[in-house]
């Protein structure tokens, strides 16, 4: 008990490094080695299921390695997820604008604040299936669907992040700031900027991850173009391989620019230590 | 997840007026409105409550229901089980969270839309097919938050306890419940949400029955006042579940914090 209770600890190097220093080395070490040998282990165990199961509708690891090879020699990948991925950032663009403006609102007017909660709330929890049949519906199989759907799914994590980001703002600075008759860019640009960007990273992130799935959603039920219509394409023609080799490239995709977001947030926040 | 929560507390914050909450809801139907006049292919609110009515009637609503929520339960239920064994051991060994948890975050990045289509190529139409769906659409959410909910357990503190001989039962209800009561319900949160998701989809396509297929049947019909009235059932549990009952139980669970 005392043994198990207390290893936990040694994951959060960070927390108190003096004391951890000893224990970092080798478990830094040993990282690559086991969450690699997990993957081939899974891999294995697939491989293993697929030659047990023998059939199409559960192809080999290997099988599905040649059909993600395929699919990137081919261009159809990069040609597919710069689609989509136009599509997200079009979203995005119309979902930050927005969600300024209302996450503004929201951290000054506690009316406001209560105001948009509920609508927010149902936007940001509405299963992904209803934006696609509305996307559909509305906007037919063209590229105004997506684009729409994404901004809304990534609207209340913006909006939400901002009003919280406003709300983190010193009022004695502000209050200062009025004192001293600074004008409104100034406290625009030197108070409220660099106290939102941190929360508005934080929505972003998170809102990508959810606005992508539906994005690639909406795209199943009516494109003409996109990740998520090479998806529908695969299950048309009942191809499982096809289909795993589009999955293994939307992990990959979604774990790079995961990992991209990360890197640009340090980046940015590098001169605040307590946050980076 | 913070965003989440700061969400849940806003809503209910003791500031919140119901005056805004309603004025809300009244903007939300009056948006509604404007899109029956704008969009020609938008049925209105009474539409919707009407087919809505209809449907109860015949017993398509209950029945539809009933069966979802079977499925439901059991797909969730196995997603808790085995989710809470993963996460506990991620918590507890390095290892473990090693090994799992680079497969984890490969499985959250993977939309239910996926796993919906690959158990409908598998399983064909059957019961399997929404179960499997529900299960592995909620598994991750549930690895993820269980691992946290262990780590928050305070070590020190349980060894304190331990040293002072505090019994075995208070040290779990007043040190160790109290810890990963939080992330235990985020678990159960972000699972359900996931989950429902996945069951609709799994439904959508590869299903004879459910509120999924109920949904597909109006939408293949070209009646979209009944895709409608489903929808409004779909948020409605949602509200229901997320903020009359998991809120609540999250507020009384995670009191300690706010006094």
């Amino acid at each position: 008990m005392t043994q198990t209770v207390a290893l936990p600890d040694t994951g959060s190097v960070a927390a108190n490094p003096p004391s951890r220093r000893r224990s970092r080395g080798p478990v830094r070490h040993n990282r690559w080695l086991v969450s690699g040998s997990a993957l081939v282990l899974a891999l294995a165990a697939w491989a293993a299921l697929a030659a047990w199961v023998d059939d199409p509708i559960l192809p080999t690891p290997v099988g599905v390695g040649e059909q993600v090879y395929a699919i990137v020699v081919s261009g159809e990948a990069v040609a597919n997820f710069a689609t989509s991925i136009a599509k997200i950032a079009a979203g995005f663009a119309l979902a930050m604008a927005g969600g300024l403006v209302i996450g503004f609102a929201m951290g000054r007017s506690r009316f406001l604040n209560a105001y948009f909660s509920l609508p927010l709330f149902v936007l940001g929890n509405m299963p992904g299936l209803t934006y696609a049949v509305f996307g559909l519906l509305i906007f037919g199989v063209g590229a105004g669907g997506p684009i729409v759907v994404s901004a809304l799914v990534a609207l209340p994590f913006i909006a939400m992040n901002v009003a919280e980001g406003v709300r983190s703002v010193d009022g004695n600075l502000l209050a200062m700031c009025q004192a001293f008759e600074r004008r409104r860019s100034d406290i625009l640009r030197h108070l409220y900027l660099p106290a939102l960007t941190t929360f508005v990273f934080a929505g972003v992130r998170y809102g990508f991850a959810m606005a992508w799935k539906v994005e690639a959603l909406t795209e199943v039920f009516g494109a003409s173009s996109g990740v998520g219509f090479m998806i529908r394409k695969a299950y048309q023609e009942f191809r499982v391989d096809d289909m795993l080799a589009w999955t293994a490239l939307f992990i990959i995709a979604m774990v790079l620019i995961e990992r991209g977001l990360a890197a640009l947030e340090n980046r940015f926040f590098a001169w605040r230590k307590e946050i980076a | 997840m913070t965003v989440i929560s700061s969400w849940q507390h806003q809503l209910r914050a003791r500031g919140t007026s119901a005056g805004a909450v309603t004025a809300a809801l009244l903007s939300i139907l009056a948006a509604w409105q404007l899109a029956v006049i704008v969009g020609n292919r938008v049925p209105s609110v009474t539409d919707s409550i009407q087919r809505l009515i209809t449907e109860a009637e015949i017993g398509e609503l209950w029945h539809n229901l009933a069966l979802s929520m079977n499925r439901f339960v059991l797909g969730l239920a196995a997603a808790l089980i085995v989710g809470a064994v993963i996460g506990v051991l991620m918590g507890l060994s390095r290892l473990a969270d090693l090994a799992f948890s680079d497969l984890n975050a490969a499985a959250l990045a993977i939309p239910a839309v996926i796993w919906a289509l690959l158990t409908t190529m598998w399983f064909g139409f059957g019961w399997l097919t929404p179960v499997v769906t529900v299960f592995l659409s909620g598994l991750p959410f549930v690895v993820v938050n269980i691992a946290k909910a262990t780590r928050a357990v305070p070590a020190d503190l349980v060894l304190m306890a331990r040293a002072f001989g505090v019994p075995r039962i208070r040290v779990l209800r007043e040190i160790v419940a109290p810890a990963v009561a939080g992330s235990t319900i985020a678990a159960v949160r972000f699972a359900i949400m996931s989950a429902w998701n996945g069951l609709l989809l799994a439904e959508w396509f590869g299903a004879t029955s459910g509120v999924g297929w109920r949904a597909r049947y109006w939408y293949d019909a070209n009646q979209l006042d009944g895709f409608l009235a489903w929808v409004l059932v779909f948020i409605l549990l949602l509200v229901v579940a997320d903020l009359l009952i998991l809120g609540p139980i999250e507020r009384y669970a995670t009191r300690w914090r706010s006094v």
